[in-house]
């Protein structure tokens, strides 16, 4: 299939109204305190089983889109960074809110956004067909290694080292329950049927992000006054702007993309990486968590990236690049659509219809942040007493309706308690996903690896090393180690600091 | 897409409508078929080019519902245990739910399921990755001989396995069987070289083939129509036929109405020339057997596979 | 040029962290006891598994079990540091936040979660759902005021319950045909 006649079957009315719907839906859910794209993808999903493939990954690749710009919305203006990945543009936005320059700010976002999701989906679009290709050199030990790679940025990044561990291995055992693809036997099954199909990701996803989120914001009170003021400024005197600080917002981008490529939650690790490079190398006399809009530019331009380059795993290797990515995967998987390098052979209309389609959602996230900030404080007023009930019973149905599994409802139900004990308790709740997802992939491929050495009689870590692919995944893994070593030794000598202080 | 779009604005008014047709007999909601593989596979192919007829048959929408696992076990245990209500079908490959039935502690057994139809008849075959310097059997018999437990043979499911162990007793080697959850997986894999061959049906034939993979042989007791160049393994001097049919089931127990309702329906589209193209496009031998001609022949065949499996039971639970 | 990137992240999960220390000890406590105890549980049921079945299962067990003494050992340190009367207070006090939010932020919403679905298995999806969004959007109005439970705000429940409800049926059963889990009722 060509490119031309891929860009024209992007030309129709149904794809355009699928990608604006999702972006507008993407926005508003990552601008309501409390919900996220993440929540938003999962609510939706139910909704993408009678669409066509393609159409149903861009109402959800929209969704992620618009998610991941939303956030900055509640940041700016009420300084309620919705996750850790907010913060920054929180510590930058609301200052300047308070000095009555939020649409200012909002442009700085919108913009910034909009050049770190270009880049990102760029990427996803020049990277993914190759990588696909390549994708065939990936065997148990590349494959190993790449889900291991996912595990440790995910445990590394989130608090404290011993909970973090605790989530992913609590994540990986969830991942064991049923019956074993490999020998046929039950793994803690206790002779319950619903237990040996396993527990699958989305009822995982929804319980412990949906449920146990809407749990903690019962009784929250509706947000403080927000303090929106209309002022007079220039779109283009924004983007001009963005564009005079040299090489921040490519830069930033680019990290974005690239961390965002790792499987994982690499947004935090992506956002923090080119807020702290902006830190460093911002020629601005305005200082730090003071109003400076380099901070934004960096954020928004990194978080924005990781939505494209964060789905070239997914759909090159089968590997879902985050919780959100996982997600959408299980939506592929209702469609019958195998990821991997087959996706390109044998869907080559689904594949690149999604890939150029995201450039869309780019756009749209872009004309209605353009467009929309003045109707963004209106967002913030939703009350909580109608989101909660709302989302809970969204939430119900769609545990149901991916299996058509009561014991899927029940299984997020359960997570859901879990999940809001673990949060009030500091117990990071991305890295169990990340545990479910990747758990497979890292047992049935060292499996393999374990029984290809000894057919062959070699030791395992001979066979694991034997390519230089693989050899190449460790030192990656070792790299990213070591950065994840010498951030968490900052976090130390942070720490004291601000004890001494 | 643009449809449901309509529909949605217009829904408020279609409330009256649609209730007057729910008062109809079966089937008044949707129905899914379960298929005990993953995407991507033969099994599942079958089920969604029938799905899709099948529903513009019954005027409902018929969607397929992968759940694999175990080579197949969870899926078929799936089947068997839905309520004999007409709106769970199974797809799978026979003799799967067979083998699996006497090779494990299964909770089903082959008259737990009403075998409705059967779609397919497709052998199995031996595939050898590109990087292989083995083209025809006899050279990659002697050199696994020469090299016992060192050839490793994928395969994905039940049936794979047997054949892949009954290819290995017969060719007196000895290689070693590895695991895949589905037909894509294991294709993959072959491809890219990290296993040496593949134990699965011909439909693999032209995208392996497509990729510098070589056809060993098929296990059927004449050559295909379809790929006149591949040798069965009888002409090359080993006795091995077998393969596999995918069969429509539903829960044993259907209500005697739905039950004619299916048949009817499945009778129906069986000569729909749409849906014999899809099967020929997807690499599939299509052969339809009805209600009762597929119980008659999943019977004569339970007697030809009960020996072979029992000959290698052993080995099957050794995996 | 990765290595040299200064972060800031720690410094705001920091501040927060060290409000919380106190809270922390004690449910760390409990966490560990409880992820040791049910690590060793599950590694008991992994011991009629064949190998190949049971080593990644193990290894994940044992890995669990190393997590759960850390986490009581530390628990353990932190309690034994001697401290002001002040800040045992502020100890005492913010257990006793804690505690609010295991009752009325996941115990009561929970209950009424498992109660719904309760209703779901047995009378269907549709009155489960009503009841839901009912409870919990008057329970949330009593969380932020327990003045708030007037009669307006039940008339204002059942109507925002019946409308979800509604749109709910009308999208996902009668626009997209999925199916809704359904009980002796619906």
């Amino acid at each position: 299939m060509d490119i031309v006649s891929i860009l024209l079957n992007l030309l129709t009315p149904s794809v355009f109204l699928v990608v604006f719907a999702g972006v507008l839906v993407g926005i508003v859910v990552g601008a309501i305190p409390g919900l996220n794209g993440a929540i938003g993808i999962s609510l939706l999903l139910p909704l993408t089983f009678t669409m066509e493939p393609q159409i149903g990954l861009l109402l959800l690749g929209g969704i992620y889109m618009g998610g991941m710009y939303g956030g900055s919305i509640t940041a700016i203006l009420i300084n309620v960074p919705g996750d850790v990945v907010a913060a920054p543009v929180a510590m930058e936005g609301y200052p300047l809110t308070k000095q009555g320059r939020a649409k200012e700010a909002l442009y700085y976002s919108i913009f910034s956004s909009m050049f770190g999701g270009f880049i990102g989906v760029l990427i996803l679009i020049l990277f993914t067909p190759p990588l696909a290709r390549l994708a065939l050199q990936f065997g148990p030990a590349e494959m190993f290694f790449v889900s291991l790679s996912g595990l440790i940025i995910v445990g590394a990044l989130s608090g404290s080292i011993l909970k973090a561990a605790l989530a992913v291995l609590l994540g990986l055992f969830i991942s064991t329950v049923g019956v074993d693809m490999i020998t046929g036997s039950e793994r803690f099954t206790f002779d319950s049927i619903d237990l040996r199909s396993g527990i699958s990701v989305v009822p995982v996803v929804l319980g412990l992000f949906c449920f146990a989120e809407m749990f903690l914001n019962i009784g929250k009170k509706p947000s403080e006054q927000v303090q929106y003021r209309d002022q007079k400024i220039l779109r283009m005197t924004v983007v001009k702007d963005i564009l005079s600080q040299r090489f921040l917002v490519w830069k930033s981008g680019l990290i974005g993309t690239l961390v965002g490529l790792l499987p994982g939650v690499g947004t935090t690790l992506a956002v923090f990486m080119s807020y702290g490079d902006a830190k460093r190398t911002s020629s601005r006399d305005v200082p730090f968590e003071q109003g400076n809009p380099d901070g934004i530019i960096a954020a928004e331009s990194a978080n924005n990236a990781t939505v494209g380059s964060s789905m070239v795993p997914l759909l090159a290797l089968g590997v879902p690049g985050s919780p959100t990515s996982a997600i959408i995967a299980g939506a592929l998987v209702i469609h019958g659509i195998v990821l991997g390098p087959s996706l390109f052979v044998n869907r080559p209309d689904v594949a690149f219809t999604f890939l150029y389609g995201m450039l869309l959602t780019v756009v749209a996230m872009t004309i209605i942040g353009a467009v929309g900030i003045k109707y963004f404080s209106y967002i913030l007023k939703i009350k909580m007493e109608y989101i909660v009930p709302t989302v809970l019973v969204f939430a119900l149905f769609g545990a149901y309706s991916l299996r058509n599994s009561l014991f899927d409802v029940f299984i997020a139900i359960v997570l859901g308690i879990a999940g809001a004990i673990f949060k009030k308790i500091h117990v990071p709740l991305a890295p169990i996903i990340i545990g479910v997802v990747l758990g497979p992939l890292i047992e049935t491929n060292l499996a393999r690896a374990m029984r290809i050495a000894g057919a062959r009689n070699m030791p395992l870590w001979e066979y694991l090393l034997a390519t230089p692919l693989s050899k190449g995944l460790v030192v990656l893994v070792v790299i990213m180690l070591l950065v994840v070593i010498r951030m968490r030794h900052k976090e130390k000598v942070a720490a004291k600091e601000v004890n001494n202080a | 897409m643009k449809a449901n779009l309509m529909l949605l604005l217009s829904a408020p008014f279609l409330v009256a409508a649609t209730s007057a047709v729910q008062a109809q007999d079966y089937p008044t909601k949707n129905i899914q078929i379960i298929v005990p593989y993953s995407a991507g596979g033969g099994g599942d192919t079958v089920a969604r080019i029938v799905a899709d007829r099948l529903g513009e048959e019954l005027g409902q929408q018929v969607n397929v519902v992968n759940r694999e696992g175990a080579g197949g076990e969870i899926g078929i245990d799936e089947i068997a245990r839905s309520e004999a209500d007409g709106y769970t079908l199974g797809v799978f490959g026979y003799p799967d739910n067979f083998v699996l039935e006497h090779t494990r502690d299964t909770n089903f057994t082959f008259d737990s399921f009403d075998y409705l139809a059967a779609f397919d008849d497709m052998p199995m075959g031996v595939f050898s990755s590109p990087s292989s310097q083995h083209s025809s059997l006899e050279e990659l018999v002697s050199y696994g001989q020469e090299h016992p437990g060192e050839m490793i043979i994928g395969e994905s499911g039940a049936l794979g396995l047997l054949h892949a162990l009954a290819f290995a007793e017969r060719s007196d080697m000895q290689i070693t069987p590895i695991r895949y959850s589905g037909g894509g997986e294991l294709m993959n894999a072959l491809l890219g070289n990290h296993i040496d061959l593949a134990s699965t049906s011909s439909m693999s034939h032209d995208p392996i083939v497509d990729s510098n993979g070589k056809p060993i042989g098929f296990a059927s007791e004449e050559r295909m129509e379809m790929f006149p160049d591949v040798p069965t393994f009888k002409e090359q001097g080993l006795d091995l036929v077998m393969g596999v049919s995918r069969v429509l089931v539903a829960p044993e127990g259907l209500p005697d109405d739905v039950r004619k309702t299916l048949v009817d329906a499945l009778n129906a589209i069986s000569t729909n020339e749409e849906m014999i193209a899809n099967f020929e496009n997807a690499k599939i031998p299509y052969r339809y057997l009805d209600d009762s001609a597929v119980n008659e022949t999943l019977e004569k065949s339970n007697s030809v596979l009960m020996p072979v499996i029992e000959n290698n039971l052993d080995q099957i639970n050794g995996n | 040029m990765l290595l040299k990137l200064p972060v800031t992240l720690p410094v705001i999960k920091v501040i927060h962290r060290s409000t919380n220390v106190c809270a922390q000890m004690l449910s760390n406590l409990i966490l560990g006891v409880v992820v040791l105890l049910s690590s060793i549980f599950f590694y008991l049921q992994t011991t009629d598994l064949p190998e190949r079945s049971a080593l990644f299962p193990q290894f994940i067990l044992w890995g669990l079990v190393i997590v759960g003494i850390l986490l009581i050992f530390q628990a353990l340190l932190e309690g034994r540091k001697k401290v002001s009367q002040e800040v045992s207070e502020a100890r005492r006090e913010e257990r006793g936040q804690f505690n609010d939010i295991l009752i009325f932020q996941v115990a009561v919403p929970g209950g009424l979660l498992l109660v719904a679905y309760g209703l779901l298995v047995s009378v269907g999806f549709y009155p489960a759902s009503t009841f839901l969004v009912f409870t919990i959007y008057s329970y949330h109005a009593y969380r932020i005021d327990a003045a708030n439970l007037k009669s307006a705000l039940w008339m204002r429940a059942i109507f925002f319950a019946l409308v979800i409800t509604l749109f709910m049926y009308l999208i996902f059963t009668l626009l997209l045909g999925l199916p809704a889990p359904s009980g002796a009722l619906f």
